[in-house]
């Protein structure tokens, strides 16, 4: 069976089933989920949270389940990569590094074998009101679709899959704020000819899809064969239904909206509740038309609760094998690297050497910042302190006059 | 990230904020995110920058 976000939950609850709690009342998808996880991350829990019963933008019972929390705790992202949940630190980060190396070519199915074709509605028919889309935060005053979006280099057609807010202005209308990085390019390119971009956001797959969307990749690299070596198996795609070979969909995701955005057309968008945990501005962003849905006859829409834990571990994850390789090459003895969710895990790294000669904690310090351009802080600390532990680094960090006295602990 | 300016929206008076490289002086209309009235930013009850 091809790995999907349906294998992931079998997995997760095969060796913890409390991980997996489930939701029988209706809930509203405006604040009403979010809330639910921002209490639970204060009780310092996470658990993955499977809603059975959730309305639509029309507040009507929507038919799809909602499942979100799938990143909220390293050791969910250690099975997705199927190792023990107790292999969290550092290998974790090893592993998703080598699978994201040794990429896997995609394969091509027909439409009978993609549970994604099980419902499909094109043009008119296809409305984003009827889905369960998560209002987050209360200054974003709208629903936003937060998984992945798949599209297709203009010039060279080789994919992209990155994160990237986008906001529901209609039924079929949605606003995208693009940071400057590949999918920017691929419409600015697009745009410059005067043609509309193909997209495809994918909504809900195995944890893998988007863990590996968030891998670091030159322009030229084919992020669908990422995805691949990260699933260690090939992504299966099939045809949109808007753009047909032109822009493949994954074939086991439980929902793809596909859309094309606009050229020169822009539109207020936003604020949103960002990464960082403070609103992104406004912005006069582009406008993409959707052009039809397809999904899984009892379809699960993931969400990921951008700003909190679930989204900065899978932000973290890629980036930290990444820069440990970047370290190691000019400090060999470097043990790990860790970016802790009190820096959104882009903000702040943590950086364990086994320290052989005095300034080699210096260098490893300034060999982080080139590799991660979020990059503010760095922590290095010997070897025996942990990494993964924010307290142990912490103690670390103390005046002076409190070292001279001695090791309290 | 970017710089930015916080409005008051002038229908249903509450505050958001917007990128000043989009909208400060642009002519374009800021979109209040609690009523969806639409304005220009010189219309806004109040500009903070």
């Amino acid at each position: 069976m091809p790995k999907d976000l349906r294998s992931f939950l079998r997995d997760l609850t095969a060796g913890a089933p409390a991980d997996l709690v489930t939701i029988d009342r209706e809930i509203d998808p405006k604040f009403e989920i979010t809330a639910l996880q921002r209490h639970l991350e204060r009780e310092g829990r996470s658990p993955t949270l499977l809603f059975k019963n959730v309305r639509n933008l029309r507040g009507e019972p929507s038919g799809f389940r909602l499942v979100t929390n799938v990143f909220a705790d390293r050791r969910k992202c250690a099975v997705a990569l199927d190792l023990p949940r107790n292999q969290w630190r550092m290998e974790t980060s090893f592993e998703f590094a080598r699978r994201a190396r040794e990429r896997v070519k995609p394969v091509v199915v027909s439409r009978e074998e993609a549970p994604v074709k099980e419902v499909v509605k094109v043009g008119k028919e296809a409305n984003l009101f009827d889905l369960p889309v998560v209002t987050h935060h209360e200054m974003d005053g709208h629903p936003y679709l937060v998984d992945a979006i798949i599209a297709a280099d203009p010039d060279t057609g080789v994919y992209n899959s990155s994160h990237h807010r986008m906001l529901v202005k209609d039924h079929d209308k949605l606003g995208l704020w693009m940071s400057p990085r590949h999918l920017w390019d691929y419409f600015r390119r697009a745009e410059e000819w005067g043609e509309p971009l193909p997209i495809a956001h994918v909504l809900g797959h195995h944890p893998g899809f988007y863990l590996a969307s968030e891998a670091i990749c030159p322009m030229a690299d084919d992020e669908l064969e990422v995805i691949g070596g990260v699933l260690g198996e090939p992504l299966r795609l099939v045809p949109s239904e808007a753009f047909g070979s032109r822009l493949m969909v994954p074939a086991e995701a439980e929902i793809v909206v596909e859309a094309e955005v606009l050229p020169g057309v822009r539109e207020p968008e936003g604020p949103f509740g960002e990464f960082t945990g403070y609103y992104g501005p406004q912005r006069w962003s582009p406008v993409a038309k959707v052009r039809a849905i397809t999904h899984r006859r009892d379809a699960m829409y993931l969400n990921i609760l951008v700003g909190h834990a679930d989204t900065s571990i899978l932000g973290g994850i890629p980036k930290e094998a990444g820069i440990y390789e970047e370290i190691r090459r000019a400090v060999p003895n470097v043990r790990a690297v860790h970016f802790p969710i009190s820096g959104c895990c882009r903000f702040h790294a943590y950086i364990s050497i086994d320290k052989k000669v005095d300034g080699q904690g210096v260098v490893a310090g300034m060999a982080a910042f080139p590799h991660h351009d979020e990059l503010k802080h760095v922590v290095v600390v010997d070897s025996d302190v942990d990494a993964f532990n924010e307290a142990d680094v912490m103690e670390r960090i103390r005046p002076e006059e409190w070292l001279k006295e001695g090791d309290k602990r | 990230m970017a710089r930015i300016f916080w409005v008051k929206c002038p229908h249903c008076h509450k505050r958001f904020y917007a990128a000043t490289v989009d909208f400060r002086h642009k002519g374009r209309k800021l979109w209040c995110p609690f009523c969806g009235a639409e304005f220009l930013d010189d219309e806004a009850e109040e500009i903070t920058e």
